[in-house]
């Protein structure tokens, strides 16, 4: 066993790879036809398994008859890499050949582990010291990308938590010395961000402080490497002129910048001229911060992008804001646009592009049709033409509420689908609210009225209010429709089977924030209440985070020259404990996009314990509500496989979550398996020597993250 | 059959010894029904809190999409079970995010005080302290008689 350092070339950073073990693997494996391994003989060679974003595998070990029968074959837990436990473990791993790789623990290393046995083969462990502390996007991610020549040049490929792309050997683990700086490309090399007063000009991001990050694994197909760019939580910028997102193509095997596409257009390019007044110029964000999916035949890559600075007040950059929450078709080879579709226009209701693009050879109307299938926040299914980006069925502008805020300025109107039909909750109306009892309804009714404003989808955020209203009530924002577990299909069938979340009411309010703290005029929060900057999703929890992070310290400036103390109690989010709108509460439906047809539509898993135990609804028989979860899925040639996103409690198990089976066609629940804790990471399914495993990342309240690979008893 | 349930339980088993809840998972005679905390402590709780955790909880420990909401049924859900001492070690060794250990244990035992009483616990006469920590359970739920 060798270990070594890169002592030279990264100013920050050391690498050691840790037990590397010289593992000699099987010579070819499958490879389809634009030369990487495929599903075909059972290997799931990247994070959705193939480059359409199916998360299908054509195997069938697995089934209705024998899902019950499923055990822990292995786990491999991560309390050990990294410098603390990590409990947020979100990777799907992927599996080639005999060895599962993935990304684990709170420094984000690489792992390979034999994929009968969980067997640790080798850790590469990168530790980028403060870049990685600062860094918007931390803990281990989404897992890691494979690449090979299909002569024994095996790579695993994946992005630090400092936004470093890194190229390893799959064997041994080591950096591949001929890649990028000896195994390693700056990507914070080439972000940059605009310069006030200077249309047209842009300035290179510091390396170690500047804002960008990636959860999402790079997408790799033929010999380029996809990447995106991420960003802190966007609901309280403290700078408008934000890092500019952007895509850019790597090669393969040098590591070398192919192209860039500029999620927010640089001047002369088209689309700068729909931010009004230079704003594309001065701000930022706008992101590709979830899967690429690439179509090699048609030479396509598409691009789902997020918001602008600033997800919910766009005063300073008003216009339609191309390409923020739209899907970008470029070409593959230079990145340059194809087609877009923008789902919301002047982008105010953090509808960010969360789903990777679904790529189906569908048949409609009696004729094969090539699809892009858009599974999104707002629960709507966009479904276009995959080569011209027009939508299959017609996708109407229609009028919608406008805002009130000062400064702000909201589109017209929006474009709604008319097919298919919405796959959950889009907004919240009286009908939506708990039913249970009229008791409860009427206390609903009566909360709504007293602190928040009711709205139909598109409802612009209010300023909030000391009396009400404290913010509009919106769902899509973060907990409604799909969110970056994204969905799945099945190429045969051609159905899309896509998770949703029902339950998580928002009530959006701005406020001023204390002087001196941001050039924003307004940030998300509720009035009468001391203002914080909400961090974001694993914010300094790498294992080197500073004490005191350059935000905490303007706020900690600002709030010291302005004291904040609440006027009164906060605006109650819940009705007796009891969430304030009806069940069911998550929901997993399947859709043919040969049809527009919804085939079903069921609960996303059992009722959760609070509403089961709770004494206001004592004696009440209630149908399963689901949970307010949206966890991602793996489908086989008959099944869809999910787990809970909640702990819950039932008679005969232990506390725990539970791994469900569910039959395609019907939508019938025909197993589950109990799991020590919740489904954190969207899980994958293999076939290695002939036994089937499903992989699901848990972890959650006291458990940390735990890889569980599933399989039938020997012997059955 | 009994292989697979035999499987789960060695599992359960396996789970109780490794995590960091089988050191406390014994004997657990208390509620956080019965008032586990006092005032006081919740007041001091409440300014770690607000210098330590809101910045990514929320003032209001909501949490948001991504970052865990601090009281509520999706809280209670997560520690259902578990003891007291446990959300105090978690606390402790893995909070705040950006600078974990920070919070020795006693001032996490604080902090922990004013998220029982945000999620509508009784406090009582008796302070909060690591004995009492590890034989107090936290149920959602109030259990029959309390």
């Amino acid at each position: 066993m060798s270990s070594f350092k890169i002592s030279k070339g990264l100013s920050s950073a050391s690498a050691i790879a840790l037990v590397p073990f010289l593992f000699m693997g099987q010579a070819g494996a499958q490879t389809a036809p634009y030369g990487q391994p495929s599903t075909a003989k059972g290997d799931w060679p990247m994070y959705f398994a193939d480059p359409s974003g199916s998360r299908y595998l054509p195997f069938d070990q697995i089934n209705a008859s024998n899902f019950n029968k499923l055990e822990v074959a292995w786990h491999f837990k991560t309390d050990q890499l990294g410098a603390h436990p990590e409990f947020k473990l979100e990777g799907t791993p992927i599996e080639v050949n005999g060895t599962v790789y993935t990304t684990a623990g709170s420094r984000r290393d690489v792992v390979a582990l034999d994929a009968k046995t969980g067997e640790l083969k080798w850790v590469y462990s990168l530790n980028e010291g403060l870049r990685a502390a600062l860094a918007p996007r931390q803990l281990s991610g989404r897992g890691v990308s494979y690449w090979t020549d299909g002569k024994g040049d095996d790579r695993i490929i994946y992005i630090t938590t400092g936004y470093r792309l890194v190229s390893l050997n799959a064997h041994t683990g080591q950096p591949i010395q001929s890649f990028g700086e000896k195994g390693i490309v700056d990507l914070k090399v080439g972000a940059y961000h605009g310069v006030l007063g200077k249309p047209g000009e842009y300035q290179q991001i510091d390396l170690v402080t500047g804002e960008i990050g990636l959860h999402t694994t790079p997408t790799v197909v033929n010999n380029t490497i996809l990447i995106g760019s991420s960003f802190k939580e966007g609901s309280q910028p403290l700078e408008q002129n934000n890092t500019k997102g952007l895509t850019r193509a790597f090669d393969a095997v040098t590591g070398k910048l192919i192209w860039t596409f500029h999620n927010i257009p640089q001047k002369g390019e088209p689309g700068y001229e729909t931010w009004d007044k230079n704003s594309a110029d001065f701000n930022g964000n706008t992101g590709t911060w979830t899967g690429i999916t690439v179509d090699p035949v048609m030479n396509t890559a598409f691009l789902p992008i997020e918001d602008p600075t600033n997800d919910f007040y766009g005063g300073p950059r008003t216009g339609n804001d191309l390409y923020g929450d739209s899907l970008v078709a470029v070409d593959l080879s230079t990145g340059k646009l194809k087609w877009y579709f923008q789902v919301a226009h002047h982008p105010i209701w953090d509808y960010d592009l969360s789903s990777p693009a679904l790529l189906i050879d569908g048949n409609v109307d009696g004729k094969p049709r090539k699809l892009v299938a858009l599974p999104s926040k707002e629960a709507f299914l966009y479904v276009f033409d995959r080569e011209t980006g027009k939508p299959i069925w017609p996708i109407n502008e229609k009028p919608v509420p406008q805002s009130n805020v000062p400064g702000e300025k909201t589109a017209k109107t929006q474009p709604f689908p008319t097919r298919p039909a919405p796959y959950a909750r889009q907004s919240v109306g009286t009908d939506d609210l708990i039913d249970f009892t009229p008791a409860l309804r009427a206390q609903a009714v009566d909360i709504v009225k007293k602190y928040y404003k009711m709205s139909p989808m598109f409802g612009a955020p209010v300023v909030s209010k000391v009396g009400g209203p404290y913010g509009t009530l919106l769902i899509g924002n973060g907990g409604g429709g799909t969110n970056w577990p994204g969905a799945g299909f099945n190429p045969e069938t051609h159905v899309v089977f896509a998770p949703a979340a029902n339950a998580g009411v928002g009530a959006v309010g701005l406020v001023e924030p204390p002087p001196g703290l941001t050039d924003n005029k307004y940030l998300a929060g509720t009035a009468g209440q001391p203002f914080r900057i909400n961090g974001g999703p694993g914010f300094g929890s790498s294992s080197d985070a500073p004490k005191v992070s350059v935000d905490d310290q303007r706020l900690a400036a600002a709030l010291a020259a302005h004291p904040q103390v609440a006027v009164e109690a906060p605006p109650p989010r819940a009705v007796g404990g009891l969430p304030l709108v009806k069940p069911p509460y998550g929901l997993l439906t399947a859709i043919s996009v040969d049809s527009g047809d919804t085939l079903w539509s069921v609960p996303n898993g059992d009722t959760p314990d609070e509403i089961k135990n709770d004494p206001q609804l004592k004696g009440m028989t209630i149908p399963r509500t689901g949970q307010q979860a949206q966890e991602g899925v793996a489908i086989t040639k008959s099944l869809v496989i999910q787990g809970d996103g909640l702990y819950s409690t039932s008679n005969g198990h232990p506390r725990g979550a539970y791994l469900r089976g569910y039959d395609q066609k019907t939508g019938q629940e025909v197993g589950a398996v109990w799991m020590p804790a919740p489904q954190s990471g969207s899980p994958m399914t293999y076939s290695y020597d002939g036994k089937q495993y499903i992989i699901v990342a848990v972890s959650g309240g006291n458990y940390s993250g735990d890889y569980l690979a599933f399989s039938l008893p020997t012997g059955n | 059959m009994k292989m697979r349930f035999f499987a789960i339980a060695a599992f359960a088993a396996a789970t109780v010894v490794a995590g960091t809840s089988a050191l406390y998972a014994q004997g657990m005679t208390h509620s956080i029904w019965d008032g586990a905390y006092t005032n006081d402590q919740a007041d001091k709780g409440k300014a770690l809190f607000n210098d330590n955790c809101a910045k990514c909880h929320g003032g209001t420990l909501d949490g948001n999409d991504e970052i865990p909401a601090l009281k509520g049924s999706h809280f209670m859900a997560d520690w259902e079970s578990q003891s007291v001492a446990d959300l105090i070690n978690r606390v402790h060794s893995t909070m705040p995010m950006d600078d974990p250990g920070k919070l020795s244990t006693p001032s996490a035992t604080l902090v922990v005080s004013f998220l029982l009483q945000q999620n509508g616990l009784p406090a009582g006469s008796a302070e909060l302290n690591d004995g009492s920590a590890a034989t107090t359970r936290i149920d959602a739920v109030k259990p029959a008689g309390k």
